[in-house]
């Protein structure tokens, strides 16, 4: 007996050990792009890139020169001014866009959830099936009918920030999917309760439901702020050419183009240096919210 | 509700304000001008000069991105918002025209560009009777660079030699060989003819020569027109790799030889410094026992006005100014971008860069125009190459002559008439 | 004379299923009922909502003919001048609200929608001429004329739509004001008080409240989904391409010519289209299939293996995972593709550790370049499945499990009893969106390969050897500038992912509300 107990012990200890190189493995395989991205930053050698992993000399110059719009230029090796390059600029600007898309996207994904979770209306069900499928149109093909339309309120180039904010949250309400589902969790019995109690709909929603919908409200806030900063069409569609208006993204891809690893022999490693500068207060809030995060979406995808 | 209606009123006269400040005209005349994200700073000085040669008129010049390579696709977004003044190359012309994003060059501004300028590259402006560009680059096409310490100046003129020098040497000799530009030139050294007519919705006329090859016969040069030369290079020794490709083989230390254009001779010659060799590219012989010159494209660059411009006549003062021989000449000293000013071009410090002097010689002794084509004529070549990458030595060369012939049939064929 | 029967479970053999089992029971009874749900959704689905459309339109007609009949002159006049009803009825603010809109309504029309709609479709309309030079041949001084631009029809087709929306939105108000005034004369005719405004304000925010709520979420999907959409299917009616770029050159309509270009394969100029299409959509659905299983079952053992009692650091495994989804993925793909080019620093690394001679072609053979997409999607997409399976785990109930052990039931029995079932079970839906998803997904293949390489097959005109349908048709737009026939893929694209998950969901959904796990 006392021996079936120990042999059972080391068979657990055994398949745990093999789940621990397992997962040693996955984590390595995960993080090899991220350590190269942080690496090549660092680079001191000029050109786009190497044969061998780890730089040979060793330098935060990279992010200097990032920060004051500056690059090695690849013809005379000197450090020279990058023009209209201006990275703080497109930081700030899709840290503006980027804050007013997740207070006006999370505000319309919750009230449409909670009308679609809660409320019963005549044309709920036809709602539903309606925004799922007209997320099945391809985005770019709607670029240029925006585009004017977004002309015609005059809100391209020196106002692409606003047009460019309406465009991300404009059709947000498609979103509704996983907060409907956490809001469906919420048992009705709460509401009923306080409908009884005298409560109209909209204190349930605002008393009850939103103190509930905490991990939600997070993933909601997670997903809006990450979105604006990886997109490049529209952003680059409504600068119409013009590095002022520009964001990050749109930014970021420029250096990367022939033209700018043609010109300056640092391009990449600045590249590489902005996309950490980039990731770096995303990746931070992520793994401070990361718990809500997870219950926000189990909770949500779980029970459509 | 109340909120509701506030935030609605606040945003109706938002709008009135942004409609209101949007119908205030500008006084000054207000130009953009598009130039290659790399040129900005250079283009600020030259747009301060223009300023400063015209000091009756107070401009409002903006600047912006793009590489002469997209301003079609910048431009077709919306050409009545595009820039006034942009740079384009000679490619993209009928497609610009098309969609009426070029207004015509004066006939008396033609005539004293064309004394100044490199005859080929104002030629390349022209559609119908117009000319449609300022031109101020003839340096898009591409040559050999070689590293002295592994490929000897002898061996640098033929293809032979170099192939077999980085191979005794176990260096790199990189050729985008699958890139329809480097692929397609090949055909045109080999006495093959190529005549190309384009009317912007597809290729009129396309005539390819080639030699006939019997059944089951093997490759040899010379034989197909030089497409059989893209083949080897591909088969052999060469790495098929672009600009970033031809960095890592720099840092590593392994750099044999590169076929590329001017636009990577800085950071080849910073690293070989002593060893750096540009020059035409080589000659190949075929089993005819002939020796074939291996041509390239020729590119221009040029500025084009907008027709949509709301300031046309201060566009094209802008314009030939930028294209000016003093322009030209910073522009050189700047970025390196090879004149297609005649006195700019004949200044020993042009001479003196051997990657803008080889592009020089290689475009007057073996080039062909790079005429506008339409996207197909590149991406059938692009296929082309991909085949061909499938080939093998043992394949017969009726073969490799059926890809070449349905891709000219393909070349020709037309999108459906609307 | 033996009649071959189909097996049919009954209830109680159903009930008396394993978890498992219903799962695999249910999963096979979906797939062999999706003909029959296809089939319904024409010949039941479509006809009832038609009909259920009738009786909507011709109810309207209706009452609005009663409140012709019998309203008074107050009801009456509210069919010319909006919200008069209510006003003579010191209903102030509905009434205000109601007129407010009609003067918005006519100004609008009047200032700008009534000239966008005469000139809407065409044709007459004014050509833009080209820009070019005089030379006067006395003093031989060059003058410019410029361009005279004339019309756009691509701004005529916007703008045109755009008032149409207005004018659908007036004719709902229009409406909906006769029948409210009809109905207040109504109720004042049987004697009860009408709702004031202070009512009216309290409804919003109660029995009414769904509007309040959806009002802007709604105005944002008319404008920057509805609208954009309902503009493609028009163009897809036009010549809109290369040679027809508005101001330049105006498009018109041009029939069902950009259909017979799809279906008869005349696009591209040869026979290739079907084939280049077929090759597309082929790659797009195994893609999907790949896209969405892979990350689905190794993200549930990447999962499992995390949550196992007994695995410490926990809280680290995931936090690693966790990157992939934290850092911007242009940023990651991007990079990716850098790494994995033919001389990229994994080629590179290998070549010197001596495990490869050449270069192995990541990114430029068609048929490695497939696998490696599938496997970079799995290092972007298993951190999410794990995140989400990992919340499930810990709502199994424990005692599921206890009751397992003491049956003595080993962990692979235990996986197979009890968490895979369950994790099924809920994330049916979730499986379904991620399916659907990938059919439609641009962000992975646009950024590691751009579709290329470029297929070894003369005369397919660009199309890639990784291309979905959905990047195929971005180079058709940005290379080719062919909107026409763009609009026509798109809107079957469209149709075909949108009847899939339409009828997929509320199978799903059905099925899931029959009756629920255990």
């Amino acid at each position: 007996m006392a021996k079936k107990f120990r042999s059972k012990k080391a068979v657990e200890r055994g398949s745990n050990a093999v789940i621990y190189v397992i997962l040693t493995v996955i984590s390595v395989i995960w993080l090899i792009p991220f350590v190269f991205l942080i690496l090549q930053s660092l680079r001191g050698e000029p050109g786009a890139t190497t044969n061998y992993f780890f730089p040979k000399q060793w330098t935060f110059d990279n992010y200097i020169r990032l920060f004051k719009n500056q690059g090695i230029s690849a013809s005379t090796g000197e450090v020279v001014s990058t023009g209209s390059y201006k990275f703080m600029n497109w930081y700030g600007r899709t840290l503006l866009i980027s804050v007013c898309v997740t207070v006006i996207q999370t505000a319309i994904v919750l009230v449409t959830s909670y009308a679609l979770s809660r409320l019963r209306f005549k044309l709920r069900k036809p709602l539903m099936n309606l925004m799922l499928i007209l997320g099945m149109f391809p985005g770019f093909m709607s670029m240029t009918a925006m585009y004017f339309l977004l002309q015609l309120l005059g809100l391209t180039q020196d106002m692409s920030i606003v047009g460019l904010i309406l465009v991300y949250v404009g059709s947000s309400c498609m979103g509704y999917y996983i907060c409907k589902g956490f809001f469906d969790t919420i048992p009705k019995s709460l509401d009923e309760a306080a409908r009884i109690d005298g409560a109209s709909r909209q204190m349930v929603f605002f008393k009850i439901i939103l103190p509930l919908s905490k991990p939600i409200i997070i993933y909601t806030v997670l997903t809006a702020f990450m979105a604006p900063w990886g997109e490049y069409m529209f952003a680059s569609l409504i600068a119409n050419g013009d590095p002022s208006y520009w964001n990050v993204a749109v930014g970021l891809r420029d250096m990367i183009q022939r033209e700018q690893l043609t010109a300056y022999s640092d391009s990449f490693q600045r590249f590489c240096a902005a996309a950490v500068v980039v990731s770096l207060p995303i990746t931070i809030l992520f793994f401070l919210l990361q718990r809500y995060y997870v219950e926000g979406v189990t909770g949500g995808s779980v029970k459509g | 509700m109340k909120k509701f209606i506030s935030l609605a009123l606040c945003g109706a006269l938002a709008a009135v304000g942004v409609l209101g400040i949007a119908a205030c005209g500008e006084e000054d005349p207000g130009l953009t001008v598009w130039a290659p994200s790399a040129q900005q700073e250079s283009l600020a000085a030259m747009v301060a000069a223009f300023k400063e040669a015209n000091p009756e008129i107070t401009y409002e010049i903006k600047l912006g991105v793009c590489s002469e390579g997209d301003s079609f696709s910048m431009m077709s977004n919306d050409p009545q918002s595009g820039a006034d003044v942009y740079a384009f190359a000679n490619d993209q012309l009928v497609n610009l025209y098309s969609i009426g994003a070029l207004s015509p060059l004066a006939p008396s501004v033609v005539t004293s560009i064309k004394a100044t300028d490199d005859e080929a590259s104002v030629e390349s402006g022209k559609l119908g009777n117009n000319y449609y560009g300022y031109p101020y680059s003839a340096d898009n096409g591409f040559f050999l660079y070689y590293n002295k310490d592994v490929v000897s100046d002898t061996q640098a003129q033929t293809v032979e030699g170099v192939i077999k020098a980085c191979n005794d040497a176990k260096m790199d000799f990189i050729f985008e060989g699958t890139n329809s530009w480097y692929s397609l030139s090949f055909a045109y050294g080999a006495g093959g003819t190529y005549e190309v007519k384009y009317d912007g919705t597809q290729i009129s006329s396309l005539k390819v020569d080639l030699d006939k090859v019997p059944d089951g016969g093997k490759y040899s040069y010379g034989q197909l027109g030089g497409y059989e030369l893209a083949w080897v290079l591909q088969q052999s020794c060469t790495k098929i790799g672009v600009d970033t490709d031809i960095d890592n083989s720099l840092n590593g230390g392994t750099f044999g030889a590169c076929i590329r254009g001017t636009w990577v001779g800085d950071k080849i010659k910073n690293a070989l410094g002593d060893d750096f060799g540009a020059t035409v590219l080589p000659k190949w012989t075929g089993l005819d026992n002939e020796q074939h010159e291996w041509y390239s494209f020729a590119g221009y660059k040029l500025f084009g006005v907008n027709a949509y411009s709301k300031h046309p006549e201060d566009a094209h003062k802008l314009a030939a100014f930028l294209s000016s021989e003093a322009m030209q000449d910073k522009r050189f000293d700047d970025n390196g971008i090879g004149p297609s000013n005649k006195v700019v071009a004949a200044k020993q410090k042009v001479k003196d860069n051997l990657a803008v002097g080889a592009m020089t010689q290689q475009i007057m002794t073996a080039s062909i125009l790079q005429t506008p084509m339409p996207s197909k004529y590149w991406s059938e070549a692009d296929a082309f190459g991909q085949a061909m990458l499938k080939f093998d030595l043992n394949s017969s060369a009726a073969e490799l002559q059926d890809l070449v012939e349905q891709m000219v049939t393909a070349m020709k064929s037309v999108a459906p008439a609307q | 004379m033996e009649k071959k029967q189909k097996r049919v479970v009954t209830e109680l053999e159903y009930l008396g299923m394993s978890g498992w089992q219903k799962f695999c029971y249910r999963f096979v009874t979906f797939f062999r009922h999706l003909p029959v749900t296809f089939l319904h959704f024409f010949t039941a689905t479509i006809p009832a909502l038609a009909h259920r459309f009738w009786d909507a339109f011709s109810g309207i007609f209706k009452k609005l003919w009663i409140a012709m009949k019998n309203g008074d002159w107050k009801t009456r006049l509210s069919f010319v001048i909006m919200g008069f009803g209510q006003l003579a009825r010191g209903q102030v603010m509905r009434g205000l609200v109601y007129l407010i809109f009609e003067i918005l309504f006519i100004l609008f029309m009047a200032l700008f929608g009534a000239g966008q709609l005469a000139l809407f479709g065409g044709p007459g309309y004014a050509e833009t001429t080209e820009a070019g030079w005089v030379t006067d041949p006395v003093t031989g001084v060059d003058k410019y004329v410029p361009a005279a631009v004339g019309d756009n029809s691509l701004l005529i087709l916007l703008y045109g739509i755009l008032t149409m929306i207005f004018i659908i939105a007036f004719v709902y108000a229009w409406y909906s004001n006769v029948k409210a005034a009809y109905y207040a004369q109504e109720m004042k005719e049987a004697g009860q008080r009408l709702p004031s405004a202070k009512d009216d304000l309290h409804s919003f925010a109660d029995g009414q409240y769904h509007k309040t709520l959806l009002a802007i979420p709604l105005l944002g999907l008319v404008i920057f989904t509805i609208f954009p959409i309902i503009f493609m299917v028009f163009v897809a009616f036009t010549n809109y391409d290369m040679q027809h770029m508005p101001p330049a050159h105006l498009f018109q309509w041009n029939g069902f010519a950009n259909f017979q270009a799809v279906f008869g394969g005349s696009l591209s100029g040869g026979t290739q289209f079907g084939m280049v299409f077929g090759r597309i959509l082929l790659w797009t659905v195994i893609w999907a299939i790949f896209a969405t299983f892979t990350n689905y079952l190794l993200g549930m053992v990447v999962a499992i293996m995390i949550n196992k009692k007994g695995i410490k650091l926990k809280k680290l495994w995931r936090t690693v995972l966790i990157m992939t989804v934290a850092v911007p993925q242009f940023v990651s793909l991007l990079l990716m593709s850098q790494m994995l080019g033919d001389y990229g620093i994994v080629n590179s690394l290998l070549q010197k550790w001596g495990i490869t001679s050449g270069p192995i072609k990541f990114l430029s053979d068609g048929t490695v370049a497939k696998a490696t997409i599938i496997l970079v999607n799995i290092w972007i997409g298993i951190p999410y499945t794990m995140l989400m399976v990992s919340g499930i785990l810990m709502n199994i109930p424990a005692d599921l499990y206890e009751s397992a052990r003491i049956d003595g039931a080993g962990p692979f029995r235990q996986y197979f009893k009890i968490t895979l079932p369950y994790v099924l079970h809920v994330t049916t839906p979730y499986l379904i969106s991620n399916f659907v998803g990938n059919l439609n997904n641009f962000g992975v293949i646009y950024l590691l390969t751009g579709g290329g390489p470029t297929m070894a097959i003369v005369g397919v005109d660009g199309a890639g050897e990784t291309d979905l349908l959905i990047t195929w048709l971005y180079k058709l737009i940005m290379d080719k500038k062919l909107y026409g026939v763009a609009s026509v893929i798109s809107i079957l694209m469209f149709l075909i992912t949108g009847i899939i998950s339409l009828v997929t969901y509320n199978r799903s959904a059905s099925v899931k509300n029959e009756e629920d796990f255990m």
